[in-house]
């Protein structure tokens, strides 16, 4: 098994796409607090304070995660795109061990990029606050919370893009539906139901609540929100592993 | 190493693919896998290699089937499509992705893309390679375990006439050395020169098997494309997918 994982993590960093996804995303988590710092009092944006640096430590999450989404899609989905699928199970016939492969490669990027944008936005955050001349305490305010959640969040991205491109077995249709679903369908439906608490239970309200620095009432518990996360996680796997079992190349 | 396909059969909806298909190509020798379009060669193949699930009997390697083999390259090398590369990745990358699920050393890679003569290539991306050069490194990569059993799906497409002459040399070089080639192809007249048996089939059914002696002695020296069109012809099955007039 730890073979498969290290062809599948060799697959990912032999393309482009890792170091280029990777080099956008810490450019942006590295602007992102200084984009914050400068709107900052300004308009109805809260002027700086030393808890600022959980907000710019999280701001770039969404961004992450959607980029680990993405390398997970195409781990799975652009092995039909390029067919590599045919080389892949020649070499290990068993689709459940090459799905569970793909899951811990995208683990092990999702731990090192979650840590990655969590150093250098708390890197970029203190330089902003230290040139505000505020106080820096990485150590409070929920920032050593956030430095844990967030490369887990990014590994639960992961986990959905590599089940989502296995069960759509299209890079097109996997990120289609993946855009779809994050800003159509997530709006829609609380308004088709008129319940606007319903998105408190779709993907996009627990993660948010996963990543709120102080909870908000009427809203999930962080760690229901995770729980939440994790099952929709599992779902989608359960699905994928159920269709690769059944379905032909 | 044995491949046995017993009473394989395939359907597609309304459509036959394979049909109570058996034979065995032979240990040691080179299977020519002979077929018109659409007769079903690609779908036993992928059958064989579990790629493709048959509706009933058997396709097996020393009895078991595809995806029961631990480790299946280093029983089994198959060529099935030049084109299942990343074109962004490096024809080195591509083979030690390969040989990474098979815990297949990097000096075998490099070992393989001597062999079908890519070094030199080795480190340019897929996607920049001629045809012939994707057909060799699908050949590097059926290589890579060094299996006694090796399938291949119409090699020599996109080969110029030196690659097809290298291509005969090497496929007669494996089986010299004992090792079981099944391989598929629309060159009648190359495939008889590298040959030694040949299976014939037609609308997914057998026509033939037998060794290409054989049959060249019972046909009076007529060439394999004659036997061939002559065979089909009387099954009926070819007519739907050549002029036989024309080619005749």
């Amino acid at each position: 098994m730890r073979s498969l994982i290290y062809a599948e993590l060799l697959k990912i960093r032999t393309t482009r796409m890792l170091a280029v996804t990777i080099g956008v995303v810490l450019v942006i988590a590295g602007a992102l607090p200084v984009a914050y710092g400068a709107a900052a009092g300004s308009g109805d944006q809260p002027p700086l304070a030393p808890e600022s640096l959980a907000d710019m430590v999280t701001a770039p999450a969404w961004l992450a995660g959607g980029a680990v989404l993405i390398i997970g899609l195409l781990a799975s989905a652009g092995e039909y795109r390029h067919r590599t699928i045919y080389t892949t199970r020649l070499a290990e016939p068993r689709p459940l061990r090459v799905l569970a492969a793909k899951l811990a490669a995208i683990t092990v990027i999702g731990l090192a990029v979650g840590v990655a944008v969590d150093i250098v936005a708390a890197g970029a955050g203190g330089a902003v606050l230290a040139h505000h001349g505020l106080a820096i305490d990485p150590f409070s305010h929920g920032v050593p919370r956030l430095a844990l959640v967030i490369p887990l969040v990014l590994v639960l991205h992961g986990i959905l893009g590599v089940a989502i491109g296995a069960v759509l077995r299209s890079t097109t249709a996997a990120v289609g539906a993946t855009l779809i679903w994050a800003f159509v369908v997530e709006g829609i439906i609380p308004a088709l139901t008129n319940n606007p608490d319903l998105v408190n239970w779709l993907p996009r309200g627990a993660l948010r609540e996963v990543l709120s620095t102080q909870p908000t009432p009427g809203q999930l518990a962080p760690l229901a929100a995770a729980a939440l996360l994790l099952g929709y996680a599992a779902a989608l796997v359960a699905t994928s592993a159920v269709l690769d079992r059944r379905r032909e190349l | 190493m044995l491949i046995e396909l017993n009473g394989l059969t395939k359907r597609y909806g309304p459509v036959t693919a394979v049909e109570d298909l058996t034979f065995s190509p032979a240990p040691g020798r080179v299977t020519g896998f002979v077929g018109a379009n659409g007769a079903g060669k690609s779908t036993t193949m992928r059958m064989l290699l579990g790629l493709t699930r048959p509706d009933s009997g058997t396709a097996t390697i020393d009895g078991k089937a595809y995806a029961e083999l631990q480790n299946p390259l280093w029983s089994i090398g198959a060529m099935v499509d030049s084109n299942a590369f990343h074109p962004k990745r490096s024809g080195r990358n591509a083979l030690r992705v390969i040989g990474r699920i098979a815990d297949v050393p990097d000096h075998r890679v490099d070992h393989v893309l001597a062999l079908v003569g890519l070094t030199d290539a080795a480190g340019r991306r897929v996607g920049g390679y001629s045809m012939g050069m994707r057909q060799r490194l699908a050949l590097a990569a059926a290589l890579l375990g060094d299996p006694g059993t090796i399938v291949l799906d119409e090699p020599a497409n996109g080969l110029d006439p030196h690659g097809v002459h290298w291509l005969r040399g090497l496929i007669r070089k494996l089986a010299s050395e004992g090792r079981t080639v099944f391989v598929s192809s629309h060159l009648l007249a190359e495939l008889s020169q590298t040959i030694d048996d040949v299976v014939i089939i037609a609308d997914g059914r057998l026509v033939t098997h037998e060794p290409m002696a054989g049959l060249l002695e019972r046909t009076n020296g007529a060439s394999l494309e004659e036997i061939f069109l002559d065979l089909t012809r009387t099954t009926g099955a070819a007519s739907s997918h050549y002029d036989l007039e024309e080619l005749t």
